[in-house]
């Protein structure tokens, strides 16, 4: 073996046994998620977290049965939350990267500071605001307040996608004769579809998760959110360890499932953004 | 098949107080079913031109027509760049990449809501006619340069367009690929009879395709006509310049009994010139305008059994101080024995750095510029 091959074998498995160890230590917590909420009551006070014992799926099935409903209601709001900013964004963004004026750009600035302003301190004027619209406590108020939250995150963050679109390919579409909406429809979204993904998984991500806003627009227990319903497994008198492992290990599937799934979309989409122009 | 007419069109890009002026007063007019050409250096304002007729940019003052048609006037586009049925080839061909060859060729049919079979047989047809039936169902990214130089080209052509036009649209390719590319562009305008103007800064662009020619320099026309009549009596330095390479040197005019002689250095003469415009200019210093390609040079060695035309008069002794190879010919980089004057000349035989060599040149190509304001002093 050539002293080249070798140095080149040698970073190939250094490479692999880091990727191997970051990839044991972000798989430490589903793995304690998953193992003590398999546990009995007993089992998960007497074994170590990370230490496996007698196994038993009656805390996985109360918590589902508890959760199923708080759940449901997470997705109702996540999911129109996360299309609507996603496609809202997109097209701000595209409106954004096509007429550049004075007025634009002082917009665009506007819409880049929204998306740092702390939610928490716009909190008495949302909640006025959701009440007097009628909306208070339902999903209707939560897809509301979360899209004024995450709207300008969507046009943000496409707005960085969009940016890497060649100019001339728009342009060339126009003098093909499409009219804007089809630019959008046929060129901007299909090129831009891996970053749509990953705006869409960040949003919705990031909603999931989100507990603050939920627990103060929601009052009605059958309208709890997955993130507020997690916080009655740590009681103030004492937490049932097994059930909480296994209500944050439900409560963060679904976003998993969803992020695995568009995950190869995602590979594919940049792949095909690859294989672009060459000019 | 339509006809375009620029007048006075002035673009201006850039907030107040940071103005730039892209196009100044811009007037010609493209004759229907001709090939025009647009040159230009870069920067000049050529594209800007280009993408104004398409109607990708407004003009800030002045009116365009197609045909009779006023399409756009200052600062208003009049008709959408969607509906002025103009076919499009851009410098980096901006093919859609998600796409494949077939569904870009198809894209601006179904725009126009074609039927499956009407876009189908259009595009078999252009397949035939451009060479490109077996790449068809490939996408952009996986063909060469030429290919994609032809889909785009086949895009353009797509839709019957009244106006094609073509910005720098050989740029991209090698040299075998571009000559292909050129006669096919040509073939295919005349047998379609379609408008369709050029864009380029490679005067061999314009000279292979082109039948009149605006030449535009800084936001300026600097001549309209012909290439050949461009090309032998250039309006002023810049579009002299503009056309191809060329060596500018200032030299003196004195009159004698064999008609002028000019005087470009101390050791550097050129006589017996039959030239009546001279002699009607009172200044006696002028410009003179050669071109690589009137030059002639020859080895000191063998000048004494040469066979010229007269129109060769001898410019004198120089000395060679480099030279490249460039299309079946030598660019030769001379200087004269006092080192003063440097003038680039063509040259059939291999030249070596260091040798002396005898420069010939042809007396009826030389330009000649009036030495304050550079322009031509007419024949």
């Amino acid at each position: 073996m050539t002293h080249k091959n070798m140095g080149h074998q040698i970073r190939h498995i250094v490479n692999n046994v880091v990727l191997i160890v970051l990839g044991a230590l972000w798989l430490i917590p589903a793995y304690a998620l998953l193992i003590d909420g398999l546990k009995t009551t007993s089992g998960v006070l007497a074994t170590p977290v990370l230490l496996p014992a007698a196994f038993s799926f009656g805390a996985m099935h109360i918590v589902i049965d508890a959760l199923s409903r708080p759940i449901l209601n997470s997705l109702l709001y996540v999911l129109p939350v996360a299309v609507i900013s996603t496609f809202v964004g997109s097209l701000a963004a595209f409106y954004f990267y096509k007429v550049t004026s004075f007025l634009n750009s002082t917009i665009f600035t506007i819409i880049a500071i929204a998306t740092f302003v702390p939610y928490q301190i716009t909190l008495v004027p949302l909640i006025k605001m959701v009440v007097s619209l009628g909306i208070f406590n339902s999903t209707y108020g939560l897809i509301f307040a979360f899209l004024i939250f995450y709207l300008p995150t969507g046009a943000l963050l496409m707005s960085i996608f969009i940016a890497v679109l060649p100019r001339t390919t728009l342009e060339s579409a126009r003098v093909d004769g499409a009219s804007d909406f089809t630019v959008f429809r046929r060129i901007v979204i299909p090129l831009t579809l891996p970053g749509m993904i990953s705006t869409f998984i960040f949003i919705l991500i990031e909603t999931w998760n989100n507990f603050f806003i939920p627990l103060v627009l929601i009052s009605s227990s059958s309208r709890r959110t997955a993130a507020v319903a997690l916080l009655s497994y740590t009681g103030g008198y004492g937490t049932l360890y097994n059930e909480s492992f296994a209500a944050a290990f439900i409560a963060s599937l679904i976003p998993l499932v969803i992020f695995i799934l568009l995950g190869r979309y995602f590979v594919r989409g940049l792949m095909a953004f690859g294989s672009g122009a060459k000019g | 098949m339509v006809k375009i007419k620029l007048e006075n069109i002035t673009k201006i890009f850039g907030k107040k107080g940071k103005e730039f002026k892209a196009l100044d007063n811009v007037s010609f007019e493209i004759p229907g079913s001709s090939f025009y050409g647009v040159l230009g250096a870069s920067g000049a304002g050529k594209t800007t031109v280009m993408r104004i007729i398409a109607g990708l940019e407004t003009p800030t003052m002045g009116k365009l027509y197609f045909d009779d048609e006023l399409v756009a006037a200052d600062n208003k586009d009049l008709v959408p760049v969607e509906t002025r049925n103009v076919g499009m080839v851009f410098q980096n061909w901006a093919l859609y990449p998600h796409l494949s060859n077939y569904e870009n060729i198809a894209f601006p049919l179904k725009v126009r809501r074609w039927t499956a079979e009407a876009i189908n047989s259009r595009i078999n047809e252009l397949a035939e006619i451009l060479g490109i039936k077996e790449i068809i169902h490939k996408r952009p990214g996986q063909v060469s340069g030429g290919q994609q130089q032809r889909v785009a080209v086949a895009r353009a052509l797509a839709k019957n367009p009244a106006l094609l036009l073509l910005d720098e649209p050989f740029s991209n390719l090698d040299a075998n690929s571009k000559d292909d590319a050129r006669s096919l562009v040509r073939e295919v305008q005349k047998s379609l009879g379609v408008t369709a103007v050029i864009v380029s800064h490679d005067p061999s662009d314009i000279f292979s395709l082109a039948q009149e020619v605006a030449v535009i320099s800084l936001g300026t026309v600097g001549q309209v006509s012909t290439p050949e009549e461009l090309y032998d009596r250039p309006r002023n330095i810049k579009v002299a310049s503009t056309l191809g390479e060329i060596n500018f040197v200032d030299a003196q005019v004195k009159k004698n009994s064999g008609g002028y002689s000019l005087v470009i250095a101390d050791d550097v003469k050129v006589k017996g010139i039959d030239f009546k415009g001279l002699g009607n200019d009172s200044a006696d210093r002028i410009k003179i305008g050669i071109r690589p390609e009137d030059l002639m040079v020859h080895k000191e060695s063998q000048t004494s059994n040469l066979i010229m035309g007269k129109e060769w008069v001898p410019m004198g002794e120089f000395k060679a101080s480099s030279a490249n190879y460039s299309q079946g010919n030598f660019m030769v980089a001379l200087q004269d024995q006092k080192a003063t004057l440097k003038i680039n000349a063509l040259s059939r035989e291999v030249v070596n750095p260091g040798d002396m060599v005898e420069l010939f040149v042809n007396q009826e190509k030389l330009k000649f510029f009036t030495l304050d304001t550079g322009e031509l002093i007419p024949k």
